[in-house]
């Protein structure tokens, strides 16, 4: 039943696939899967499949947007305490104060460049996946 | 509304005014009228009185012959005969001064009592130590006694003696009449009662004793004692004359008349004592009732004078509140209102001048509100346009960075999975992409801090700008360890302003001066603070390249560069913004610097924001 896969939600093909490419290169094994907006990251998520270990979560996206995902995922009981960190390019005060309000577990301003891009990844995966102690999560 | 302080102080001031005239006349009315009254009432007085001792002096005359006749005829007699009691007994019967008259022998025992029915007990009784018997047998005249008990009718009076003389010429006996004293009141009644009423005559004997009071009978009864009057007093003094006097016995002021009644020539100057009197309170009641009239009359007439006042001055300063109230108007902002008045006086001037003044203010006044609308209008628009160019800029600067990204990205990729392939241009052309896209990424977040500069927030407090240039310092040589760069910082610089925005100021200033030095051998760099015309100036002082004057105003513009990217990189929005945050503080940035020489940059804050 354990997923043991990163949810990536993700609008942008070139982000989305620069993203696999980074986790590919940190070495992270866990399973990516890429949701291309908020609606089919929601579809994904309430699906009855197992859950995530962690969303990576863009928040401008077509349809819904990232802060309408993270406020559906805190509002439901069998998704409130999965680990979300935004990935966004946004460093808007706005946008940052709004998505720890809404409970966001972590946020990272994706940097231009590559190699700069390759260590976040790196760094998040090794804290979130390795070192962080989840949450027990209920199984239905 | 005006307080209306003038409208009834002015008429209040006039009544008050009137009353005390009013006052004053009725005063002197009173005080002169008074003299008059008292002066005709004192000669009145002294008639009555003068008529009163008359009657009194004829009615006592009178007795007496009465008993001098009588005592004649029984002189021959003097014994308790019959003939004696038919003699005394018509005596009695034909005079109206005496109640009773006794016949006494020397021994001071009565022999004969006339009527004889009061004889009674009273005849054996000795009348030798009574003073009136010891009087009449000293003076052996007639005499007249003060007021004492009689022993026969138990009653005050007076008694009239004469000696009985016989034919040998000596006294055989005394011949006493018992006065009847109601009838001394009512003497001379017929002259005086007429004349004014509230008046009273009286008669004392030499003590002070009443016998006679045309008003109050009782006191003889009751043998009041008046010697304690002044006009009896003075009367008993041998004086005669007139008096304002307070009654010790009456107990109030009054005006009185007063003289000496003497009895006979040979009682050695006794005298009886007349008053006639009469209470102020009586006297003076015409004018009392004059000046009380003319006291309502004027308080009515003063409450009239108000009245009237009140209304003339109400009418007159009409135009006054209508002035008052298009002024309270006007400073509302309400122009509109018009001052009517119809009297042509020097107010007509005044509200002609104020209606004009009201008109053109009025229009003055809606000129302002239409360029207010429009310079507001203009202020929206520009407001708009303003945040329409920041959204802009912002969603520019995002979505600029997901293709550099992906430029880099893959070029990055390129370069490791397919590096072998290329031969050294292709991967130095690579090289130049990713370099290239770099710096655009500085320039998008340069422009972003820009615009975040332009929408933060303040948040003054107080901190120390000395520290944090020293921490910028460590970090910069941290970051370029090979490098001999000497800080100089004066120490305790403190400023009240936004700190995150400080911060990002002295930042960009040092990160200028570190990039400018490098050059240098020695590198130095000062910061400080100077007067700049009373507001302190700050400064960040460096030897570095410096650059011509000429291009000042430039370097705080956005993108303006003076260096070339090759020697100096930078995205040339560093300076923009230091400006943009002493603006946002109330200060200002400028330089001063020459060509190889170095720079000095300067800011101001004036600790409010203004833009």
């Amino acid at each position: 039943m354990s997923g043991h896969y990163v949810l990536l939600v993700e609008d942008n093909p070139d982000d989305a696939a620069l993203t696999v490419r980074a986790f590919k290169k940190s070495s992270i094994i866990n399973e990516l899967v890429i949701a291309k907006d908020g609606e089919e990251a929601l579809a994904i998520l309430f699906s009855g499949r197992a859950l995530p270990e962690l969303i990576l979560l863009d928040l401008k996206l077509p349809k819904v947007d990232g802060l309408e995902v993270l406020r559906r995922l805190r509002r439901e009981e069998k998704t409130r305490l999965l680990p979300v960190v935004i990935l966004t390019s946004s460093r808007e005060e706005r946008d940052l104060m709004e998505g720890y309000a809404l409970g966001a577990n972590s946020y990272i301003q994706k940097p231009v460049d590559f190699e700069q891009f390759i260590e976040a990844c790196h760094q998040l995966s090794l804290y979130w996946l390795v070192l962080n102690v989840p949450p027990p999560l209920k199984r239905s | 509304m005006r307080k209306p302080g003038m409208t009834l102080r002015v008429p209040l001031l006039i009544a008050a005014g009137f009353m005390v005239f009013a006052v004053t006349v009725t005063s002197v009315l009173f005080i002169i009228g008074r003299a008059t009254i008292s002066k005709i009432e004192m000669d009145h007085l002294n008639a009555k009185a003068d008529i009163y001792v008359s009657a009194i002096g004829f009615y006592l005359n009178n007795a007496r012959s009465e008993l001098e006749v009588a005592a004649q005829l029984i002189a021959p007699v003097a014994e308790d005969s019959l003939e004696t009691r038919r003699i005394l007994a018509i005596a009695v019967t034909h005079s109206t001064a005496f109640e009773y008259i006794e016949m006494v022998n020397l021994n001071g025992t009565a022999i004969v009592i006339e009527p004889g029915n009061l004889e009674g007990n009273s005849i054996r009784r000795n009348r030798s130590f009574r003073k009136w018997f010891q009087d009449a047998l000293r003076s052996k005249t007639p005499t007249v006694s003060d007021l004492f008990i009689s022993l026969v009718s138990s009653h005050p009076t007076v008694n009239i003696t004469v000696p009985i003389v016989g034919a040998d010429g000596r006294m055989d006996g005394i011949l006493a009449g018992s006065l009847k004293l109601e009838a001394l009141s009512h003497a001379g009644s017929g002259a005086t009662e007429a004349v004014s009423t509230g008046d009273s005559g009286y008669l004392t004997d030499s003590r002070g004793l009443v016998l006679a009071h045309q008003s109050k009978p009782q006191y003889v009864e009751d043998q009041t004692d008046f010697s304690s009057e002044p006009t009896v007093r003075e009367a008993l003094a041998g004086n005669t004359g007139t008096l304002s006097f307070f009654d010790p016995v009456e107990k109030e002021l009054m005006l009185g008349a007063y003289r000496p009644i003497h009895l006979t020539e040979s009682s050695n100057g006794r005298a009886w004592a007349v008053g006639f009197v009469i209470p102020q309170r009586v006297a003076y009641r015409p004018i009392a009732a004059f000046s009380r009239a003319v006291g309502v009359t004027a308080g009515a007439f003063a409450l009239v004078l108000a009245y009237v006042g009140f209304v003339l001055i109400r009418r007159f300063l009409k135009p006054l509140d209508q002035l008052i109230l298009a002024v309270q108007r006007a400073g509302s902002g309400d122009f509109s209102f018009r001052i009517t008045h119809e009297r042509n006086d020097e107010f007509t001037i005044l509200t002609r001048s104020y209606n004009e003044m009201a008109t053109q203010l009025g229009e003055k006044d809606l000129k302002l509100r239409e360029h207010e609308e429009q310079l507001r209008g203009v202020n929206r628009k520009l407001e708009k346009s303003n945040s329409e160019l920041e959204a802009f800029s912002y969603s520019v600067s995002h979505d600029l960075r997901a293709p550099l990204r992906a430029i880099d990205g893959f070029s990055h990729a390129l370069i490791e999975d397919f590096g072998p392939l290329l031969d050294t241009q292709g991967q130095d052309y690579l090289g130049r992409i990713r370099h290239a896209v770099q710096k655009m990424g500085n320039i998008i977040e340069d422009m972003l801090k820009l615009s975040r500069v332009n929408k933060a927030e303040l948040f003054p407090e107080l901190i120390d700008l000395s520290s944090m240039v020293q921490r910028h310092a460590e970090e910069l040589a941290a970051r370029d360890p090979g490098r001999e760069t000497e800080f100089v910082i004066e120490p305790a610089v403190r400023v009240t302003a936004d700190r995150r925005l400080m911060e990002i100021l002295l930042g960009n200033l040092l990160e200028n001066a570190w990039k400018f030095t490098k050059i240098r051998h020695k590198a130095r760099i000062e910061f400080g603070q100077q007067a700049d015309s009373g507001a302190p100036a700050f400064f960040v002082r460096d030897n570095g390249v410096g650059f011509d004057m000429k291009y000042a105003e430039k370097l705080f513009q956005v993108f303006q560069r003076l260096h070339a990217t090759a020697e100096y990189e930078g995205t040339g929005i560093g300076l923009a913004i230091v400006k943009r945050i002493a603006n946002r503080h109330g200060g200002r940035a400028w330089t001063e610097a020459a060509a190889g020489e170095g720079a000095v940059f300067f800011f101001s804050l004036s600790g409010e924001e203004v833009s």
